[in-house]
């Protein structure tokens, strides 16, 4: 039982990085029915931000959130006014093809920098306290505390605020949101910004979590939170959550009850399984076709 | 002069045999006699490989516009196979085995590709890209978990069997057979499964079978390459075949140019040049690589080819006809222009009525979006030949009428009998068979596609070439072609339309696009043909035209006419009987004389007032 909940707790610690990063690919998606293959790299950037931050220049917590997030923020809005906006009204592949090329180069250009994996010291003292039998460290506690509440914010952004209102106009109709006065490049240049924060502070929660760092590390984890929000219905904000919690459940499990070279293998492969039985993910739903 | 004798070489056909030929006598004499230093050789080898590995890809990316990352996948399952095959199977007669080992490799990329594609082609959109991508995670995932496959150190010990002639050869066959693919029934269904699946549904092509037998051609060929591959480098890892490598494809196949075969060898010969000659940059040339195919894509988003091809890959035709020439497909002509007497009698003998039985039998049907009901209770008979209009108010039900008749959605309630046969909630393509084709209310045509190719690829369902065939060119593929080609010309040229047969079907005038899309229809040899608002947008001078090509239409070739039209002047002069409704209900049917003086009718299209 003990070990049950200690596993259930991982789960949850890698679900809210899942989730976190999910929330960045269904949102540009919702918006700009667009996949934004970078975003797993952006993730990326956000975790070396942090060991610039912690190991370079010795800051703490706060202030290296806060650093990941924004530095993650501007890169995501750049990139989106640099590479993606010329591309809005192209085919809709040149524009996925963008995506990986910049993902690519973020890479790349990351490992030209840095060759070499790097190990991020904690940024604060790190207690576990322990109970029957359960260890719960702070930064477990952190990490999800802190996911739980950027996505509560989102979801009242989404749900509740102007900029939320625009935002599922700009993913209803962009044409006609254009013409009832909605400011379409800032509402999409938002939605990648706040994207991006997310994902940074996901960089940063899971560089602390697990403390080295390369620059490909945002290719699995970020094709992982893509599964993740495809599995909760792509698009949907609560899907993307729940895709990623549920992911991680999985990956802990099959890591439980089989050698954990088989995480990859079965957790893929429910997904193929998940997708033929719901197309559209657990929460999502087929927008019926106009003839 | 010099130019033209260029262009004369280019499109000779014989001189490209000739220069493969030489090229094979090359690949034979470099490694002999050392004609090139071996990493030039090594160079040529990858370019070839490359190449496979773009062109199969571009098969799926760009001739069918899906977006599959999944590429690396089939590429390992084919080296793995192959290699298991020489160094376990057969280690002693390796050599004698490896142009087997090659074929299994393929074939085993491909039953992957079938269970890939299976469930793959459910939905549309960036499914394809999801499940791909899982797959590669899947494939290495599951070689790491092999032992006897080395797990994931790798496997070693195949001898280096991959030489310049079988690089060479395999290149060469892979262009002919996909080539070939392209230019049959199945490359023109994948054409218009780019161009619009829903319309290619519609005019009986069989979208699902294309899609699949696509994917599974493309996969044996990665498959192939992957075999390739792992006897030119001799070591094999689960990690040398990631997502980066289907990348690095995907950047081979936009380099070049989609949906070009021209485009795929300069892509790939390119690409792999390119990233040899930057060598001296070290890591930075992986960093200038992305940024080259962003840039390509913000200026030149379908590649350098994109859509174009080489004279020498084009279909084989005779010179072009009328009209503003479609790169897209490179075809053209004018030829059999003026045989029209076959073609009326062709189609009217499969026109036989039956006696008694209505052609068609709709009775209560019922359809439901949510809470609305957007028909219900919809009833209608129609006897062979017969002319009939559905008329009413925006949003009364017209065109779900027909989205039901012709299969786009399946009723909540109700029957449909065609000439006695149910065909209720069949697929489009089924019911398209069965003898009833229509058209869009917004033009749905393959726009990039030739005129003629639209015809073309409407014969889909009344082809028999087999896929042997078609990627051969062997057997009655040839006798087939051209009894389509002739049938499409002779329609075009009944229709006075044989002018525009070469031009791209997106830059004919409005008017024409419309009387394509019926053309199109008729094509696929229908029995009942329903029009989606044929006169939308039209003047009165081109709806007296479309009224008097609507009554030949239907003198000619013996169809059934059921139209939706807002244009009363050309409901009420044309159709023999209407139907008016109105939230989802019929509430009057009879004559046009009887209709327009029917107090129902004035008062859903006036209002109240004007009834009383």
């Amino acid at each position: 039982m003990t070990y049950f909940l200690q596993q259930s707790l991982n789960a949850l610690q890698l679900g809210s990085v899942y989730a976190l990063i999910a929330l960045g690919y269904t949102m540009v998606y919702g918006v700009l029915t667009m996949i934004n293959f970078a975003h797993g790299d952006f993730f990326m950037v956000g975790a070396f931000l942090c060991f610039i931050s912690v190991a370079r220049l010795h800051l703490p917590f706060v202030p290296t959130l806060l650093i990941s997030m924004a530095g993650v923020a501007l890169l995501a809005v750049g990139v989106e006014v640099a590479a993606y906006r010329p591309l809005r009204n192209a085919p809709r592949v040149s524009a996925i093809i963008t995506a990986l090329g910049v993902g690519i180069f973020l890479e790349h250009f990351t490992l030209a920098l840095s060759p070499y994996p790097l190990h991020i010291p904690p940024a604060f003292a790190n207690v576990t306290w322990s109970a029957g039998g359960l260890a719960v460290s702070s930064l477990q506690v952190v990490t999800v505390l802190l996911s739980v509440g950027l996505m509560a914010a989102l979801q009242f952004v989404v749900a509740r605020t102007p900029l939320g209102i625009a935002m599922r106009a700009v993913s209803w109709d962009r044409d006609t949101a254009a013409l009832l006065g909605v400011p379409v490049d800032r509402v999409i240049s938002a939605t990648f910004a706040i994207g991006g924060a997310l994902g940074g502070a996901a960089g940063m929660l899971y560089a602390l979590s697990y403390p080295v760092i390369d620059p490909y590390m945002g290719v699995l984890v970020g094709w992982k939170a893509f599964i993740s929000a495809v599995v909760g219905g792509i698009g949907d904000v609560r899907g993307a959550m729940l895709g990623g919690y549920i992911l991680a459940a999985v990956e802990i499990a099959v890591a439980v009850a089989l050698p954990s070279t088989y995480r990859d293998f079965v957790a893929f492969s429910l997904l193929i399984v998940l997708l033929i039985f719901r197309p559209y993910g657990i929460l999502g739903r087929p927008r019926p076709q106009k003839l | 002069m010099n130019r033209h004798t260029a262009g004369a070489l280019l499109r000779d056909r014989r001189v490209l045999y000739a220069l493969t030929a030489v090229g094979f006598l090359l690949s034979w004499a470099i490694p002999r006699f050392g004609l090139l230093d071996s990493y030039v050789q090594l160079i040529l080898m990858y370019v070839g490989i490359n190449v496979i590995l773009c062109l199969s890809l571009n098969l799926i990316n760009g001739y069918m516009g899906e977006f599959s990352v999944g590429h690396a996948g089939f590429m390992s399952a084919g080296a793995y196979t192959a290699s298991l095959l020489t160094v376990r199977v057969f280690p002693h007669g390796a050599a004698w085995a490896f142009p087997a080992a090659c074929l299994a490799g393929g074939c085993a990329a491909a039953l992957l590709g079938l269970l890939v594609a299976l469930p793959s082609f459910k939905t549309r959109g960036d499914y394809l890209a999801i499940v791909t991508l899982a797959f590669v995670f899947i494939v290495k995932s599951a070689v790491e978990n092999i032992d006897a496959a080395g797990g994931p150190r790798g496997l070693l010990g195949m001898d280096r069997l991959t030489t310049l002639p079988w690089v060479y050869a395999w290149t060469v066959g892979t262009v002919f057979v996909i080539r070939n693919f392209i230019y049959s029934r199945y490359g023109r269904g994948v054409l218009a499964v780019r161009e619009d699946e829903t319309a290619a549904e519609f005019m009986g092509v069989d979208t699902r079978q294309v899609k699949v037998l696509t994917f599974v051609v493309a996969s044996f060929f990665a498959g192939a390459a992957g075999a390739l591959f792992a006897h030119l480098l001799q070591y094999i890892s689960p990690g040398m075949f990631d997502i980066v490598k289907s990348t690095d494809m995907l950047v081979m196949v936009y380099l070049g140019g989609v949906a070009s075969i021209g485009g795929s060898l300069l892509g790939a010969s390119l690409y792999t040049v390119l990233l040899e000659a930057l060598r001296p940059l070290a890591m930075w040339r992986m960093v200038l690589m992305p940024l080259l195919l962003v840039l390509l894509m913000i200026f030149r988003p379908r590649g350098i080819m994109g859509l174009r091809e080489f004279p020498w890959f084009r279909r084989r035709c005779p010179p072009q006809g009328g009209g503003q020439p479609c790169g897209a497909c490179g075809i053209g002509g004018s030829a059999g222009a003026d045989r029209t007497d076959s073609l009326t009698v062709g189609v009217a003998a499969a026109a036989q009525p039956r006696p008694q039985v209505p052609l068609l039998d709709v009775s209560g049907l019922s359809h439901r979006f949510g809470g609305l009901a957007a028909v219900s209770g919809f009833s209608l008979r129609m006897s062979s030949g017969e002319l009939v209009g559905i008329i009413g108010p925006n949003g009364a039900g017209k065109t779900t009428v027909f989205n039901l008749i012709t299969g786009a959605y399946r009723p909540d309630e109700g029957r449909i009998l065609f000439s006695g046969q149910d065909i209720t909630g069949l697929r489009p393509g089924a019911i398209n068979a069965a003898g009833i084709a229509r058209t869009f209310q917004n033009i749905r045509l393959f726009k990039d596609l030739s005129v003629l190719d639209n015809i073309m690829t409407a014969h889909y369902a009344r082809s028999s070439c087999g896929v042997a065939e078609a990627l051969t060119h062997a057997g009655g593929y040839q006798a087939e072609e051209a009894r389509v080609r002739d049938h499409s010309l002779e329609l075009l040229a009944f229709f006075e339309m044989q002018g525009q047969s070469a031009a791209c079907a997106g830059s004919l005038s409005y008017g024409l696009q419309r009387r394509l899309e019926i053309v199109r229809a008729l094509a696929t040899r229908p029995r009942l043909l329903l029009l989606d608002e044929p006169a939308a947008g039209m003047n009165p001078l081109e709806v007296d035209q479309l009224m008097e090509f609507i009554r030949r239409v239907r003198a000619e070739f013996g169809v059934a006419v059921l139209l939706i039209e807002h244009q009363m002047r050309l409901v009420m002069s044309l159709c023999e009987r209407l139907e008016v409704l109105d939230f989802g209900t019929t509430i009057a049917a009879g004559t046009p004389a009887q209709i327009q003086s029917h107090p129902r009718v004035l008062e859903a299209y006036l209002g109240q007032e004007s009834a009383s």
